[in-house]
């Protein structure tokens, strides 16, 4: 028996190593990560590209920027960006119109692994009517148009909510990829709009989550509301006691005790 | 790894014991115990009459264990279908007793107690029934409440014939059940090999001639025990236990079972010394795997299609030797351990979205090891001072991450293992002059807690129709034991009077939280585990059996619990005055046994689990036997009525508002070769 426990102890020990091995040391920055875009910058020899976590998604999208000499393909590593989202839509009888939509600008003081974060709240789904591109400003002087492709979510993660003063909002759902039976991090980004190219993140509201089951009329225990933490961001607990169909029910309350929206909540399966 | 820790100590006790093996010859005489007889060895507990009682009831064919279980003065039986019930020890039930098959330890697989181990026992494969309610009840394992150790029975070597059995056949009618039963042994001089097979069938029974559904059932069990004598006084024996349960309806419950599967399997090694100090020495090994799942596709109403199977996997080990330390002392002693690994699922299917999907006993491995010692000591011709403890150190650990998270929900953290070291002490004195014996035991007891009550995850119980949530934080249950026992004894007559008084301390049940929100569709709440200071459960129970006339006997028994809370408000569960009386009348081929069974109502009940009280009710069976032979073998025709005038009745311990099995006629045939 003590043999038996050796041995399996020197079977698991190969297994321990090439787990390390991918965790620390990742050769590529941009594994585990997809290219959502590219453009060239001819006059700087640059190649300019986005990446995200997966497909873009109406919703709320974290995305990686890189900047690459175009000969040599290595990254340069000073590189400074700026991002705004746009959308074009032909209007029926041919007009054309631009819009924006809430995004957090390149963070150059993030920058990791010559990656440099940012995210955009895309709002509606690229289609045959709309197509959206990504201006990004390279070192404050260069830009390019990059053209992505955004499509509608599978799961629910954009909330579009409005006020009797007809002021709206944008509550998007930050993705979680892995929902477990147990307790999951929910996170919410809550935007003002200003006008269609302007957004500002909201500091000052409350949220109340209930999560229920519909197919089987019960909640969940123990749930931690999303609370205020930075930059229109909330942070809070979902708890799930099982997996399913889940629709996380949300109050979401102005600085002044006003609710925002009707009838807001989020669907979750997994 | 500590699975192997236990087995190291198991082998190492082992060869210690070999090492003191001298060559004497066997058996000291003026022991107080004998052990003569290397074929049959009467273990050295105090088991009463109770297996007269099992002879008794299990002469007619067509018992099943339940039958014989429901029999003694101490046990009672819960019932949720028409099949496998649960044993109850004077009031005590579920983990707070001990039930073990031949030592072996085995756990159900079902979240809601639908296959205690007992269900796998035949009659064609039981030998006896080891009842311990305060000395030594701790011998096969930590419990506050007693021990039922069902023995199997054993190959029989160098018999007459090489080859015998029985075979019999027999069928009810009122609910067109069959029950086939075919033993064979071989038994060479140095070999034996015993075989048993049953196939029970079972459609639904009537009462008030109406047919209660989902009372149906069908199963088969095999059983094979084989010995070999390695020298005149050791024994290897293997023992191979397959029981398949499919089609059982569960009428109390929501939901039934499809299939119940139990494979169990022990390797055993038995010596009885030719050295004086060693009255005998033994080993086995052992697993068993039980996998159960419930069905719900036959319920005319429910709400949503559910699956929910449950698995129970157990290996252990164990080794008991007695030893005679001087001609007054005897000294047992047992190592065991075992690890048990449990699983059990819920998976929920909608008309429109997604499996729903959870793990109701959350991969939830439980370790023990322990140590056993029992001490009887002769101090004059009257008196035995008896004196026995075990320790357990008991670890119970959720081994998938799966597991542990979903607990999250409740903010109980459990990545580490719950260790608990569980202590019994047992001390008593037997006073026997003449025909008169007497004797008083007094002990101190804790159990493990169950999965369901640490782990168990929105566990619906139709008992009180509450979802039940563990709690991993809640005290191991622990009791203080008081038992008197006198008895009267002659050739012909058998009084017994027992009295007991548990004083429980940390007592579980579960306590209504409205703050959650109920899992099964329609369940009234959501209760969490949690304790109460102290419950009681105390009683008497008195047993006759006597020889009226000649060919005439008559076997009684009464009993009586008492349960109650901190509040003195009644438990749940508990049996009302019952009383048992059966007489048996045999001559040369014929025999004839009359019982009634009478139970008073139960009005004392729970209105925390929202217990129905029970009305009295009065039974009446009949069976009866005719042997003749047939060139050299035995033929028996049995034919029996059980509830002879229909009562419509439903015991206290019956869950649901399911009636028992109204008049029911059945005719058997045997045949003994
Ligand atoms: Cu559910
Ligand atoms: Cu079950």
């Amino acid at each position: 028996m003590k043999n038996l426990t050796k041995y399996l102890v020197i079977a698991i020990i190969p297994f321990l190593f090439t787990s390390c091995e991918k965790s620390e040391e990742s050769p590529n920055p941009t594994i585990n990560k997809i290219k959502v875009g590219e453009a060239m910058i001819t006059d700087a020899n640059t190649k300019l590209q986005i990446w995200a976590d997966a497909d873009l998604n109406t919703g709320y999208n974290k995305l990686y920027l890189i900047a690459l000499d175009a000969t040599t393909n290595e990254p340069k590593s000073d590189a400074t960006f700026a991002i705004k989202p746009m959308m074009t839509m032909t209007m029926t009888g041919g007009m054309t119109m631009t819009h924006s939509s809430p995004f957090e600008q390149a963070d150059a003081a993030a920058k990791k692994n010559n990656l440099t974060p940012a995210a955009a709240v895309f709002t509606m789904p690229t289609s045959d009517s709309g197509f959206w591109k990504m201006e990004v400003t390279l070192n404050n002087n260069k830009k390019a148009i990059i053209p992505i492709k955004v499509e509608e979510s599978k799961q629910s993660r954009l909330i579009m909510a409005s006020t009797a003063d007809k002021t709206n909002y944008i509550v998007a759902l930050l993705p979680n990829p892995a929902y477990k039976i147990g307790a999951n991090d929910f996170e919410l980004q809550i935007s003002r709009k200003i006008d269609a190219n302007t957004y500002t993140p909201v500091n000052d509201f409350t949220v109340e989550m209930t999560p229920e089951m519909p197919d089987m009329g019960h909640g969940s225990p123990n749930n931690v509301n999303p609370t205020f933490v930075a930059n229109g961001h909330y942070k809070g607990k979902v708890n799930f006691t099982m997996s399913g169909y889940w629709k996380v029910n949300l109050k979401i309350k102005d600085a002044s005790g006003t609710t925002i929206g009707e009838d807001t909540f989020f669907k979750i399966t997994f | 790894m500590e699975f192997s820790k236990f087995i190291a100590i198991g082998l190492g006790l082992g060869l210690l014991a070999f090492g003191n093996v001298s060559a004497q010859e066997c058996c000291p005489t003026d022991s107080i115990y004998k052990h003569c007889n290397l074929q049959e060895v009467v273990i050295t507990e105090k088991v009463s009459g109770d297996n007269a009682l099992l002879k008794f009831y299990k002469s007619t064919k067509t018992s099943s264990t339940e039958d014989v279980l429901s029999r003694l003065a101490a046990v009672n039986l819960i019932r949720r279908g028409n099949y496998a019930m649960e044993p109850v020890i004077r009031g005590f039930s579920a983990s707070q007793i001990g039930l073990t098959l031949d030592g072996i330890k085995i756990f159900g697989a079902c979240t809601d107690h639908m296959d205690p181990p007992t269900s796998y026992v035949e009659p064609s494969n039981l030998k006896s029934i080891q009842l311990a309610t305060s000395a030594g009840a701790s011998k096969f394992g930590s419990n506050i409440g007693g021990s039922l150790n069902l023995q199997l029975a054993q190959a029989q070597l160098g018999t007459e014939k090489t080859v015998s059995g029985m075979f019999t056949s027999s069928y009810s009618l009122a609910s067109q059940s069959t029950n086939n039963v075919l033993e064979l042994n071989y038994g060479a001089k140095r070999f034996g090999i015993r075989f048993s097979g049953v196939y029970r069938k079972s459609g639904n029974y009537l009462a008030n001639r109406q047919e209660v559904p989902f009372t149906q059932y069908q199963k088969l069990n095999f059983s094979v025990n084989s010995k070999y004598m390695l020298s005149d006084n050791s024994f290897l024996s293997l023992d191979v236990l397959a029981d398949d349960g499919w089609n059982i309806g569960y009428a109390a419950l929501p939901m039934d079972v499809s299939s119940a599967k139990a494979r169990i399997y022990a390797l055993s090694y038995k010596v009885f010394p030719k050295n004086k100090a060693f009255t005998y020495f033994e080993t086995k090994v052992y697993g068993n795997n039980i996998i159960h799942s419930m069905d719900d596709t036959k319920r005319p109403l429910t709400p949503m299609h559910m699956d929910m199977p449950g698995w129970s996997d157990t290996y252990g080990a164990y080794t008991e030797t007695a030893i005679t330390l001087n001609s007054k002392n005897l000294l047992t002693i047992r190592t065991d351990g075992y690890t048990n690994l449990t699983r059990a699922e819920m998976t929920m299917y909608p008309q429109n979205s997604a499996p729903m999907f959870m793990l109701t006993w959350p991969d939830v491995r439980n370790t023990t090891i322990g140590l056993y010692l029992n001490n009887d000591y002769l101090l004059n011709k009257k008196f035995t001072i008896n004196l026995n403890g075990r320790l357990d150190y008991s670890s119970s650990k959720i081994t998938s991450e799966i597991g542990r998270t979903q607990l999250e929900v409740f903010n109980y953290k459990v990545d580490n293992a719950r260790i608990k070291l569980l202590k019994n002490i047992n001390g008593g004195t037997t006073y026997k002059s003449g025909n008169f014996h007497s004797s008083i035991n007094i002990g101190y007891s804790e159990r493990p807690s169950s999965t369901n009550e640490l782990y168990g995850f929105y566990l619906f119980n139709a008992y009180d129709g509450y979802d039940y949530i563990g709690n991993p934080n809640i005290k191991d249950e622990r009791s203080f034991n008081m038992e008197l026992n006198a008895g009267y004894k002659t050739k012909f007559t058998d009084i017994t009077v027992a009295l007991f008084n548990n004083e429980i301390q940390n007592y579980t049940l579960g306590k209504y939280h409205p703050e959650l929100s109920v899992m099964t569709i329609g369940a009234n709440g959501v209760k969490v585990y949690e304790q109460i200071a102290h419950a009681n459960l105390k009683g008497f129970e008195i047993g006759l059996s006597t020889v009226l006339l000649k060919n005439l006997q008559l076997i009684s028994n009464a009993r009586y619990t008492k349960g109650t809370d901190n509040d003195n408000n009644p438990l749940p569960l508990i049996s009302p005055f019952k009383l048992t009386s059966s007489v048996r009348y045999a001559k040369s081929k014929f025999s004839l046994q009359a019982e009634n069974i009478w139970a008073t109502a139960q009005n004392k009940v729970s209105t925390m689990v929202n217990e129905k009280t029970t009305p009295a009710y009065t039974l009446f069976n009949l069976r009866g036997t005719y042997a003749f032979k047939v060139k050299q073998n035995k033929l028996e025709l049995n034919a029996g009525v059980e509830n002879l005038f229909d009562t419509y009745y439903q015991d206290h311990l019956d869950w649901g508002n399911i009636p028992r099995p109204g008049r029911n006629v059945m005719m058997g045939l045997s045949y003994v070769f």
